[in-house]
């Protein structure tokens, strides 16, 4: 298990490396240069030599990379040149807004998801079962952003139960978590068909296999049978997709920060793409990149830790 | 019903619904099983006797509707509702199942399983349970069982998984065994050991073991009657000597020519039976055999056959029982 987790973390090393990489070589492919970019066009050739030298743009292409490649892992992703301030900081003070957004959004998702894919796996065919195969299929081809907007119109404009925009004031709590509650759905409620369905059919698959077959002759209760025997198989593949698509949703949430005006990644990745901030821009792709990365590792040492299969073969 | 009897099966017919029709996979079958015997139950595939070793376990699938009678020490399993059934299965019945590689359960360990099938015994707690399975894991002939209980299916061999599927049936004190073909996936030479393991503990099963096979030989090894099964209905039963040395039933005869432990002649080519079985979602009016029968006239493809007694516990349903 330690050589597998030790694997898992060299190969995340191995994907950011080829991520910073071809990040590094946008910046040259992208139109205009980052100097005449900080300097607009009215600076002289003293001073655009000197922020080269400053910047290490004067140096080989290959010192240059494997020096962005060295800084990136030492947590150095530069200055940003309208706040003057780090873009680790900036981005890793975004990065929480987000995380506690997907959280959320998957983890209701996930505590109804499953249940309900088990439950509906039993009664196949049933009533439930047929109602659960159209909301999951409205709800997965339902963008969430338009979830968010319905969401707003009806929950905040019409009832005026819930807080319409931003992450809440500073310090208070009850605060933020109300204004959490409409995006969370909106993120979420698409995930609760999807792993409703995804649970359903590997359920479905489980249960019709010999060792639950045996577990029956011995008479063991249904009830029991499928908490005990099947969901930690049946439930495998949709780790899987909870870490990656937890991981997405890291980038993939920037709609609805965008549609309930929250801070995040996401928010802040758009920001750097209009502003043209192409430093911070890099930043925020790398934080997220590097996420997305840890959040399938994790799965992968979740299903390893439910599949002693998996587990054993390390 | 006589003293002996632990499991009487009485006009038992099983049918499933299917996209293809109404699939008639057991048809009025009649079979007694005695407490101390071992019964060999013969067939080829599609004869249907996984649909009656399924109803003899109490474990039918949804879509099986079910006629007559199934009296395990004089209850009908087949009138319980679930909840009576499942509290039979395990406890008294017990089962071995076919492919050991996917019998056992993947995510839990020998150990824990050997406790689950236990469940029924609520007096003892979990540390006596698992005694019990490390004493069992032994009588089966697994070394080290201390080890071997931490131990997670896929890590033991085909022969060592159908050990521990043993043992989980023997810790259930089962009066009536079903083995369900519990050497077909297993090679040869282990398949011996399995049999000699069975045959061991046959004096453990305080009342019956129902061995389903289509190895002619292991029947004559194990087993103290036999019951063959063609086209869903049982055409021959009797005692494995009788049977096999003077098969009364046509099919019975023409299964015993060809198999090849029993062949005496030195031949170029194995006997088959041409032709194949009659489709079960439209059984014949006559008898199922008839199409493959050498003896077969037209009474045979017309009437349904009678059960002809031919011997003391000995039946043959055809019309031109043999000599």
């Amino acid at each position: 298990m330690i050589w597998y987790t030790a694997q898992r973390l060299l190969w995340s090393v191995a994907v950011m490396t080829i991520t910073i990489s071809v990040l590094f070589c946008l910046i040259y492919v992208i139109p205009g240069d980052p100097v005449s970019m900080a300097l607009g066009p009215r600076a002289t050739e003293a001073m655009r030599s000197e922020l080269m030298t400053r910047m290490g743009l004067d140096r080989p292409v290959l010192e240059q990379l494997w020096r962005f490649i060295a800084n990136a892992f030492t947590g150095d992703l530069g200055t940003d040149m309208w706040s003057r301030q780090p873009i680790s900081r900036i981005a890793l003070g975004a990065l929480p807004h987000t995380l506690l957004l997907a959280t959320l959004g998957i983890g209701w998702a996930a505590l109804i998801g499953i249940p309900l894919g088990c439950w509906t796996a039993l009664r196949r065919d049933g009533l439930a079962d047929r109602l659960l195969g159209v909301f999951s299929a409205v709800t997965i081809a339902l963008p969430s952003f338009v979830v968010a907007i319905y969401g707003l119109l009806i929950f905040s404009v019409q009832l005026k139960w819930l807080p319409a925009l931003g992450a809440g004031a500073a310090g208070d709590i009850a605060d933020q978590a109300r204004r959490l509650i409409l995006p969370s759905f909106a993120i979420g409620l698409g995930w609760v068909g999807f792993l409703a369905r995804m649970v359903r059919a590997s359920m479905i698959e489980v249960l019709s296999e010999n060792h639950i077959r045996m577990l029956r002759a011995f008479g063991l209760r249904e009830s029991r049978i499928v908490l005990r025997y099947a969901l930690p198989i049946a439930v495998i593949p949709t780790v899987t997709i909870i870490g990656m698509g937890f991981g997405s949703l890291l980038s993939g949430a920037v709609l609805i920060e965008i549609v309930f005006n929250r801070p995040g990644i996401g928010k802040l990745t758009y920001d750097a793409v209009m502003s043209r901030n192409f430093p911070l821009l890099t930043g925020c792709v790398l934080v997220t990149t590097a996420c997305y990365v840890l959040c399938t590792v994790a799965a992968d040492l979740m299903v390893a830790r439910l599949d002693p299969r998996i587990r054993k073969s390390l | 019903m006589s003293a002996a009897a632990l499991l009487e099966i009485d006009h038992l017919s099983i049918r499933y619904a299917t996209p293809r029709g109404t699939v008639q996979a057991v048809r009025d079958v009649n079979l007694t099983i005695r407490r101390g015997e071992v019964i060999g139950l013969v067939g080829e595939s599609g004869s249907g006797k996984s649909s009656l070793v399924s109803s003899m376990m109490a474990l039918l699938p949804d879509n099986a509707a079910v006629d007559g009678r199934l009296r395990f020490e004089g209850t009908d399993i087949v009138a319980l509702p679930e909840t009576g059934r499942r509290q039979l299965r395990g406890n008294g019945i017990a089962a071995i199942f076919q492919d050991p590689f996917t019998a056992l359960n993947p995510v839990v360990t020998i150990g824990d399983l050997l406790v689950a099938v236990q469940h029924h015994d609520h007096g003892a707690g979990t540390r006596e349970k698992r005694r019990r399975a490390t004493e069992m894991m032994a009588r089966v002939g697994i070394s080290d069982a201390g080890r071997r209980l931490r131990q997670y299916p896929f890590e033991l061999s085909g022969g060592m998984r159908q050990r521990v599927a043993i043992a989980a049936a023997l810790l259930t004190h089962p009066t009536l065994l079903i083995a369900d073909e519990p050497t077909t996936a297993l090679d040869a030479t282990t398949e011996a050991q399995i049999i000699d393991l069975l045959r061991r503990n046959r004096s453990a099963v305080d009342g019956a073991i129902v061995f389903v096979t289509h190895h002619l030989g292991l029947v004559a090894q194990l087993c103290d009657r036999v019951a063959v099964m063609y086209a869903g209905e049982i055409v021959e039963t009797g005692p494995v000597g009788a049977v096999f040395a003077n098969p009364r039933h046509p099919y019975t005869r023409a299964l015993i020519a060809c198999e090849p432990a029993l062949i005496r002649a030195a031949t170029r080519r194995l006997p088959t039976i041409g032709g194949a079985p009659p489709d079960l979602t439209a059984p014949p009016a006559g008898c199922g055999f008839a199409p493959r029968c050498p003896l077969a006239d037209e009474t045979c493809r017309s009437l349904a056959p009678p059960v002809v007694a031919t011997g003391e516990n000995a039946t043959a349903r055809c019309h031109k029982v043999l000599p």
